[in-house]
């Protein structure tokens, strides 16, 4: 029956290895989020500094006026639960701690914080805290395991399926939303390279002209809806697969190469598809990486 | 064993996937998890127009479209200062916390949501240096001639905090 195939869907098993590739990119890119603020403290949840709420009210107004020691304890534990969940110790306490955490800070102040990325983490930090499988591969978690002669820590299946799904959800309704703003028919790719230096462009993006010629600016545009949109359903078909990869993993590249974003956004979207792969297709790709090498050879 | 990534890949049987069979319970808990993703993608991009608002989810995952630039404001301020040597510098640079890799996006953005920052950021840095900085604001309408400033604001930073200088155009 179709909702049997639905749920036998997200209950497959996915390759534990590149799930802790993904941990580990989440977790760093939390920490490097989030890092600046829970160290400095006090110029981000006190109570004389300018705060933006965005989340939580009563944490906004009770937060900054805490203790200073009990801030600071509750961002060292926050720390601590980054750090744990991007070696792999105990991930699903480690996953409600950082929740609890970066929720809480980011309700103090989202000032410098506030990203949409950061509705994924938060997506995404749930199912952390409830399924298992998260360590099952190049984690502290699993190290003490082999050494304790304990049997592995089981592969992540819903766990990684609903990463992915949260991803690929998110990629494809980015899509819709443009198509809502009329994308591609309007300017919208044009008047982001005529943004000025020193506002979201990399210096070396605005210093070229030629990216805000109206045909370049229209076919980026095209390109950007298109490619959202179709995308996810390529990813889930064997023919289109590695191709649909490559696609959207170059056009992440090219999202960080032109534009200012935080490193939280790179890590979960360019990673977290990775999650897709399956052993037949990491077996396709170390054969063209192979045919590769041996063509540059060749030439060289 | 031989695994299949993909359900909907017919090149193989399915009996071949390891999968970790849910409980009822767990696939009630999992549909109603996708449902809420689902109806928290549409209410950004549908609800809007089918039923005129955006729901209230209260969910933090799902309180927030999914596009940062859908949309790109037509006038656009850069806040630089001046250093020792006359040189302009971004303002991120007078503040601890800085977006780690995408500073002066950061600061740019929090300065639209929150303009007063500005005046945190001189007080601070006034308190570090005691000696006035001059802050510089550039406005650029985009769609009038966008490779230069429309009009540039100079603020004088010192123990009296921002004050206005002078407006260019």
């Amino acid at each position: 029956m179709a909702h049997d195939r639905l749920f036998r869907l997200f209950e497959s098993e996915r390759d534990a290895r590149l799930f802790a590739v993904f941990r580990m990119a989440f977790y760093l890119g939390l920490l490097l989020h989030f890092g600046p603020t829970l160290v400095f403290l006090d110029e981000n949840c006190a109570p004389d500094v300018v705060r933006l709420q965005r989340w939580s009210a009563l944490l906004y107004e009770r937060m900054a006026g805490a203790p200073p020691l009990a801030l600071r304890l509750a961002s060292l534990a926050t720390l601590a639960a980054l750090v744990a969940g991007l070696v792999g110790f105990r991930p699903r306490v480690s996953a409600i701690v950082a929740l609890l955490g970066t929720y809480s800070f980011a309700s103090c102040n989202a000032l410098p914080v506030f990203t949409l990325a950061l509705a994924n983490a938060w997506a995404i930090l749930p199912v952390l805290c409830v399924c298992r499988g998260a360590a099952a591969a190049w984690s502290v978690d699993a190290w003490l395991r082999r050494r304790a002669a304990l049997p592995p820590l089981p592969a992540p299946t819903v766990l990684a399926n609903l990463v992915l799904w949260q991803l690929l959800l998110a990629f494809t309704f980015a899509g819709a939303e443009k198509l809502m703003w009329g994308w591609p028919f309007n300017d919208e790719m044009g008047m982001l390279f005529k943004t000025p230096r020193g506002w979201i462009l990399r210096d070396w993006a605005w210093s070229w002209p030629w990216l805000q010629h109206p045909l370049v600016t229209a076919a980026l545009s095209w390109l950007t809806v298109a490619i959202e949109l179709t995308v996810a359903p390529a990813l889930f078909f064997r023919r289109t697969r590695l191709f649909a990869l490559f696609v959207y993993e170059a056009m992440f590249l090219g999202i960080v190469a032109l534009i200012e974003v935080p490193p939280l956004f790179f890590a979960m979207f360019a990673v977290g598809v990775l999650l897709v792969l399956d052993e037949a297709d990491r077996d396709r790709l170390v054969g063209l990486a192979r045919r590769l090498r041996r063509a540059v050879r060749r030439a060289g | 064993m031989a695994r299949e990534g993909g359900a909907l890949d017919r090149t193989g049987s399915e009996d071949r996937v390891r999968r970790e069979p849910l409980g009822r319970a767990g696939r009630c808990l999992l549909a109603a998890w996708l449902a809420l993703s689902l109806l928290g993608a549409l209410n950004d991009t549908f609800a809007r127009r089918v039923i005129g608002q955006r729901l209230e989810l209260r969910l933090p995952h799902l309180e927030s479209g999914h596009t940062m630039f859908v949309h790109i404001p037509r006038t656009t301020r850069v806040h630089e200062y001046i250093d020792d040597d006359g040189e302009r510098r971004p303002v991120a640079e007078l503040m601890q916390t800085q977006g780690l890799l995408y500073a002066r996006a950061r600061i740019e953005t929090n300065l639209v949501l929150a303009p007063t920052l500005l005046e945190q950021i001189c007080r601070r840095h006034y308190a570090d240096v005691e000696q006035a900085t001059t802050f510089v604001i550039d406005e650029y309408k985009l769609n009038y001639h966008p490779e230069r400033p429309y009009l540039t604001t100079e603020l004088t930073c010192d123990e009296r905090g921002l004050s206005r200088r002078r407006a260019a155009r």
